[in-house]
């Protein structure tokens, strides 16, 4: 049996993140990575021969340049003038909008009064969001772990959002927790405009643009930053994969031992310390600190077991939403597609058909009764052609998120998944004439593919809801949200865990640092 | 329509439910003094307190235990699955025993206290003073137990006192002679017999269907005409259990899913519980909570049995160090006849009663035709059972 000093569980950008961090503080730190590849939910895969799509994630909006410097992400190939993506949002007549940079400049078809009141709203949001940014980096407070330094900042936040002045600070316990869509209709006219800013709100949690609290979803999105810029959505030179790779580059260079190809069964535990890891294939593994990037609900039901956790934590455990409502859709083109509306360069950018609120809200709606959207939400990409390197020549792929896909479908997904995905592609069809005969291959993830494929209960891509009363403190629960556990020496990361989801490696670098504090 | 509204809504005509016993009882009752117990109308009285206590101690009394909230269990896990519940070593228990145990939340704090009967490894009942079906249910996440609520399908009796075994024996149930303390037998298929009761003194508990309850009453009440039977309120049986050190759930300590304010619940340490918990064990709720208490010395009471000075009860009296300084509370009071003293149940802050056991006072408020008499009584911390009575133990009990 081989022994190390810590442990960790899964191969995704967080587990990456802090095996680099423990590793570079001298620690023998062994990966264990249930597929053949590293990045979990950010990796790539060939869908067909030559085409390099983004399985799930394909954009990146929260790298912070602490994440990028203390990972040494750019010594291993990551470029930090990476492709900044702009948003188009479009209706199925083919009207559109394009947004840059953190919705700061919009294309000309708005009215002044719009471009105006957009760039006020912006700025508030982005002060808002900036001060939930600030806590991104911090082991979250619970009752083991209130010092005087995290009281003081709290105070010290709470003392710069009032030197802000009355109104801003009015503003912020107004807004906190409104919807998304209220925000959005006090202050501009554009329906194009509104939905893009709706559905990012919303894509990836179980709230509709008029659901309370979905603006908090929003604030959240604009904390991201990519190297100092805030609010961007970013491709990464050579795509999402070369992320992923830089990552795993630095893991081998901080000396992380990573072994593929080994699904963790369970957990040693003596008494109520955690002793090793137990793979599927009876191998043992011993380390006195294990760190689990894998789900909250997949860790502490699985690895560990009900039978093991006190009835509370358990309780707690169990009324954790987890299931995923995001579905995603790979297809390998031969041409590159042609829209009659968009031109070449605006096929670079993110396309998002998110008419208006409304039509966000009456897609969400089906997904409270687990029924599926008629006509969907989507956000679409073709990084192929924003980066030329991921497809052949003169070929593409689409990367295709689509919003409100219940996991627990009424009739199951194996019945709907086919109906589903033509309905998609008639739909694209509207933007993108003749695209079904370019397709070479289609792969259609549903909430319940995701669960199978990269074992997240749920398919959820957050791990578990990311809404206000599961943030900072409060995720992934109470106890746990320090990313210790009640287990000894057994800790947690990952995106259930605070900051939550998003290609980050945050929560991988806290616990990293959490674990550091506690065995000095 | 209508009717069945009115019917389904009926239930305000009539409060408390009543036991299959109730008619019996009925029958006994002078004095009209019922409480709630649970939900059951149950006697405080039947006829004067006295005589009932006398009949615990010198002849044969008969409590109505039936509003007791009782879970059948079973399943192949069973075994597993209590261990993981209580703080005691279930897998040590015998079949055909009774456990008295304890269970904790996951901070260590008491949810309740209960008896545990084994029937055999995947088949035992637990009966307790609040209800739990949740908790268990949570609980039994991953075992293959099945938990069953029988508190409404089963009934009970509890026969203490000197002449209780001659009593059951003249009543037909066979063998129970030789049951010692804490064993149980199976007269039939449907009554459960075990030596067991809430008095410190020799007696017996029947557990039974509800429509068995009338014809075993009258069994045991035609056998006992002449061995002194009597039916018991429960004022009577607390006086003989605060004699034997017994603790009752809420009263003598709040349970953790009672406590409004979080520092009122108790850990088992704090209730004098610290013998039942098995440590050993791999895992039961609570079990890192009450380590990490124990490791840091986190318990915050005592629990002390009293020996107060004078004759006058203390019940709810505060207890003083050196006449000045609030250091606990009497918990429960009685003038006990058969140890002739005034005794108590008392919970101390930590260090008194721990470190500090002397200079400790109760200040007793006695009114008397309107005027109250403030006393200062010496309090004495000594070693539960104030009474303990050899028969309790005895097996074969000795025939009367």
């Amino acid at each position: 049996m081989k022994s190390y000093d810590i442990i960790v569980i899964g191969a995704g950008h967080n587990g990456m993140a802090a095996s680099i961090k423990l590793a570079q503080s001298g620690r023998k730190v062994l990966l264990l990575e249930n597929s053949l590849q590293p990045g979990g939910m950010a990796s790539s895969h060939d869908i067909c021969d030559g085409f390099k799509s983004p399985t799930l994630a394909h954009l990146v909006n929260n790298l912070p340049s602490k994440t990028i410097h203390e990972l040494n992400l750019t010594k291993f190939g990551l470029e930090t003038n990476s492709h900044i993506i702009p948003s188009t949002c479009i209706n199925s007549s083919g009207e559109y909008i394009s947004v840059f940079n953190n919705y700061k400049s919009i294309s000309e078809n708005l009215s002044l009064k719009d471009k105006e009141n957009l760039k006020h709203l912006i700025k508030r949001l982005t002060f808002q969001s900036g001060l939930l940014k600030r806590f991104l980096f911090d082991t979250p407070v619970n009752s083991n772990n209130i010092t005087f330094s995290k009281k003081l900042k709290f105070l010290k936040t709470g003392f710069d959002l009032r030197l802000k002045g009355k109104e801003e600070f009015q503003e912020f316990f107004r807004m906190i927790l409104m919807c998304v869509a209220d925000v959005l209709e006090e202050e501009i006219d554009n329906d194009l405009l509104k939905g893009l800013i709706a559905f990012d709100a919303t894509l990836g949690i179980n709230l509709g643009p008029r659901s309370p609290t979905s603006l908090m979803g929003l604030l959240y999105k604009i904390s991201g930053e990519f190297n100092g810029q805030r609010g961007v959505q970013v491709l990464p030179k050579g795509g999402i994969k070369n992320l992923v790779d830089a990552f795993y580059k630095s893991s081998i260079s901080a000396g992380v031992e990573t072994i593929f190809n080994q699904e963790v069964d369970s957990l040693i535990l003596e008494d109520n310390k955690v002793r090793g890891v137990k793979t599927k294939d009876g191998q043992e593994y011993k380390a006195n600190i294990v760190l689990s990037s894998v789900s909250i609900v997949k860790t502490f039901l699985n690895f560990i077991g009900p039978k093991r956790l006190d009835t509370g934590v358990l309780r707690e455990l169990n009324s954790l939403r987890y299931k995923g409502n995001v579905s995603k859709l790979n297809l390998a083109l031969d041409k590159v597609p042609v829209s009659d509306f968009l031109k070449l360069d605006q096929l670079k950018s993110r396309i998002v058909y998110a008419p208006s609120i409304d039509h966000i809200e009456e897609n969400f709606n089906p997904s409270k009764y687990k029924e599926l959207p008629k006509d969907p939400n989507l956000e679409i990409l073709f990084p192929s052609i924003i980066d030329e390197t991921l497809s052949p020549k003169g070929s593409a792929i689409a990367s295709i998120i689509v919003q409100n896909t219940p996991y627990d479908l009424k009739d199951g997904w194996s019945k709907s998944k086919e109906q589903f995905c033509e309905n998609i592609l008639t739909k694209l069809e509207l933007i993108f004439p003749n695209l079904r005969k370019s397709i070479i291959s289609t792969q259609l993830l549903s909430p319940s593919d995701i669960e199978d494929q990269f074992h997240v209960p749920g398919g959820h891509w957050h791990h578990s809801e990311l809404q206000i009363d599961r943030m900072y403190a409060l995720r992934p629960i109470f106890k746990f949200s320090n990313y210790n556990t009640p287990i000894e020496n057994l800790y947690i990361c990952g995106a259930g865990t605070h900051p939550g989801g998003g290609v980050s490696g945050i929560s991988g670098i806290n616990s990293a640092n959490q674990i550091l504090l506690n065995h000095q | 329509m209508k009717k069945d509204f009115l019917e389904k809504r009926s239930h305000f005509k009539q409060p408390l439910k009543v036991t299959p016993f109730y008619e019996k009882f009925l029958g006994e009752m002078t004095e009209g003094y019922w409480y709630d117990w649970s939900g059951y109308k149950a006697a405080s009285v039947i006829q004067d307190q006295e005589l009932e206590y006398f009949a615990i101690r010198s002849t044969c009394s008969v409590f109505d235990i039936s509003p007791l909230i009782k879970y059948r269990i079973t399943g192949k896990d069973t075994e597993n699955f209590l261990n993981k519940l209580t703080v005691r070593n279930v897998s040590l228990q015998k079949i055909n025993t009774v456990q008295y145990t304890l269970w904790c939340d996951d901070n260590g704090n008491v949810l309740d206290d209960g008896t545990l009967f084994k029937f055999n490894d995947q088949d035992y009942r637990l009966c307790c003073q609040e209800r739990h079906f949740p908790w268990l249910l949570d609980t039994s996440l991953g075992f293959d137990v099945k938990i069953l609520e029988e508190t409404e399908i089963i009934s009970g009796l509890s026969i203490q006192g000197p002449t209780s075994a001659s009593v059951l024996i003249k009543a037909g149930f066979k063998f129970i002679e030789k049951l010692k303390p804490f064993e149980m037998l199976q007269a039939d298929n449907q009554v459960l017999i075990s030596r067991t009761g809430f008095t410190g003194d020799l007696g017996y508990e029947i557990f039974l269907p509800n429509n068995l309850s009338h014809s075993i009453w009258d069994k045991i009440w035609e056998a006992g005409k002449n061995l002194g039977i009597k039916a018991i309120g429960f004022n009577a049986l607390n006086i003989a259990r605060i004699e034997t050190g017994f603790v009752v759930a809420n009263s003598d300590f709040i349970t953790s899913e009672h406590a409004i304010r979080n520092n009122r619940a108790r850990n088992p340490d704090e209730i004098g519980m610290s013998w039942m918990i098995d440590m050993n064990k791999p895992f039961f709720n609570g079990k890192s909570a009450l380590a990490n208490i124990r490791k840091k010395n986190k318990s915050r009471y005592v629990f002390a049995a009293l020996e107060v000075d004078g004759k006058e009860p203390a019940d709810g009296a505060i207890i003083y160090f050196n006449k000045k300084e609030e250091v606990g509370i009497i918990t429960a009071a009685t003038w006990s006849p058969t140890a002739k003293k005034s005794i108590a149940l008392a919970s101390l802050k930590i260090p008194y009663g721990h470190k500090i056991q002397s200079n400790l006072w109760v200040e007793i408020y006695v009114l008397r035709e309107l005027e109250y008499y403030k006393m200062m009584k010496k309090v004495k911390i000594v070693k539960a059972p104030f009474v303990k009575l050899k028969r309790r133990s005895v097996t074969p009990p000795e025939s009367r």
